[in-house]
C-alpha cells in the first residue's frame, strides 16, 4: 500500500491533472476533428492516445479510491493504537498521582514517606494490567491469548519464583522449569539482551523457546522478553519481564519492518515496567535492611 | 543490545493472514515513538541465528 507504484497513482496532483487533461483532449478531438488537419490526418494515432489516456484515468482514479479507503483505514487503526498508548500511560500516571494526593493528605512529618508513596508491586500489578488492555485494544489481542509476567530470581541459588503474573488463574510454566530449560527467559538472561522473537516456532528451532501445553495448542504466536538486572548497593535483583501472545501473531513475523516497530512500542512499554522494577528493588532492600531477597 | 530474533521468508508456513492495516498503523506508531526520542542508543540486532550462549 506505501509503495512508489501506489504513491505515484496516488498523488493528488495526478488524479487533478489527467481527467481535465482527457476531458480537453476529447473536447479538442470531437468539436474540431474534422476542421483541424493534424486531427483528422491522424485519426488512427489520437485514437490510441485516447484510448490510452482515458484507461490511465479510470486505472487512476481507481487506485486513488483504494488508496484513499485504505488510507482512511490505517488512520483509523493509528489512532487507535495512539490513544490505546495514551490512555495506558496517562493510567499509570494518575495511578500514582492519586496515591500521592490521598498519602500526602494524612502524612506526619515523622512517617516514612518512601514506604507510605511507594507501592511498586502495586503499581506493576496495574502496569501489567493496562498493558494487556493496550494490547486488545491497540493490536487487537484476543484477551484469552496474552500472557504478562515477571519472573524474579537468585541465580547463584537456582531459585525462580513469579514476582507478578498479569493473570493469576492462567497456568503458567514454573519458572524454574523456564530458567533451566531453553526459554526465552533463560535465553534473555544467558544473553542479557531483550529478545522479541515474532514467531515462536522460530524460537523453538534456534533453541530461544520452550513450548508448553499451551503454545503446543495454539501453534503460532509471538514472544518478548526482557532481563532486568537492578543493583542496590551490592545486592543484585534478578528479573526477567515477559509479554507472550499464543494462538496469533503480534506482528507479522517475515515483515523487518513491522517486527522493529513492534518491537520499539513493546521496548516502550518495558522500560515503564523497569522503572517500576527499579522502585521494586530498592523497597525490598530495604525492607530486609540490606540483606538479599 | 535488544535483538529480534526474524523467521526468515518462507521458512515456516504462516497460517493468519497478513493485515495491512494494522502492519501500516504499527509502522507509523513507532515512527512517532523514535521521533519523540532525543536519542536512542540501545543497538537493534537483526538475526535469525540465536547467539551462542555460555550456560551459567
Amino acid at each position: 500500500m506505501n509503495n512508489r507504484v501506489v504513491a505515484f497513482l496516488g498523488h493528488p496532483a495526478l488524479s487533478l491533472v489527467i481527467p481535465p487533461l482527457v476531458g480537453l483532449y476529447y473536447g479538442t478531438l470531437d468539436i474540431w476533428g474534422d476542421d483541424w488537419s493534424w486531427v483528422k490526418d491522424k485519426k488512427d494515432i489520437h485514437e490510441i492516445i485516447f484510448t490510452t489516456l482515458a484507461a490511465f484515468t479510470v486505472l487512476v482514479l481507481f487506485i486513488k479510491g483504494i488508496a484513499e479507503t485504505a488510507k482512511g483505514q490505517i488512520a483509523k487503526k493509528y489512532q487507535t493504537l495512539i490513544e490505546s498508548m495514551i490512555l495506558f500511560f496517562n493510567g499509570l500516571v494518575k495511578k500514582k498521582k492519586d496515591r500521592f494526593s490521598n498519602k500526602a493528605k494524612h502524612i506526619k512529618p515523622t512517617a516514612d514517606v518512601f514506604k507510605l508513596i511507594t507501592q511498586p508491586k502495586d503499581q506493576l500489578e496495574f502496569v501489567l494490567d493496562g498493558l494487556k488492555t493496550f494490547l486488545i485494544s491497540g493490536f487487537g489481542v484476543d484477551a484469552k491469548n496474552i500472557g504478562i509476567t515477571i519472573i524474579q530470581g537468585e541465580p547463584a541459588a537456582n531459585k525462580w519464583w513469579y514476582e507478578i503474573k498479569c493473570d493469576r488463574q492462567k497456568q503458567h510454566t514454573k519458572p524454574k522449569d523456564l530458567m533451566n530449560g531453553s526459554s526465552t527467559a533463560k535465553y534473555a538472561f544467558d544473553t542479557g539482551d531483550s529478545v522479541f522473537i515474532p514467531d515462536i516456532r522460530k524460537g523453538a528451532k534456534e533453541g530461544a523457546f520452550i513450548n508448553s501445553d499451551r503454545s503446543n495448542k495454539s501453534e503460532v504466536g509471538s514472544i518478548f522478553c526482557k532481563p532486568v538486572r537492578i543493583t542496590v548497593s551490592e545486592i543484585e535483583y534478578v528479573y526477567l519481564f515477559t509479554i507472550a501472545v499464543f494462538g496469533q501473531y503480534l506482528c507479522t513475523p517475515y515483515d523487518e519492518e513491522e517486527c522493529r516497530a513492534c518491537e520499539k512500542i513493546l521496548d516502550e512499554v518495558a522500560d515503564r515496567v523497569e522503572l517500576e522494577l527499579y522502585l521494586n528493588s530498592i523497597k525490598r532492600f530495604r525492607e530486609a535492611g540490606g540483606k538479599a531477597a | 543490545m535488544r535483538q529480534i530474533l526474524m523467521s526468515e521468508p518462507g521458512e515456516f508456513k504462516i497460517k493468519n493472514k497478513n493485515d495491512h492495516v494494522q502492519s501500516a498503523a504499527v509502522k507509523m506508531f513507532a515512527r512517532l515513538i523514535k521521533k519523540a526520542e532525543q536519542s536512542d542508543q540501545a543497538e537493534i540486532v537483526f538475526s535469525n541465528k540465536a547467539i551462542q550462549r555460555t550456560r551459567l
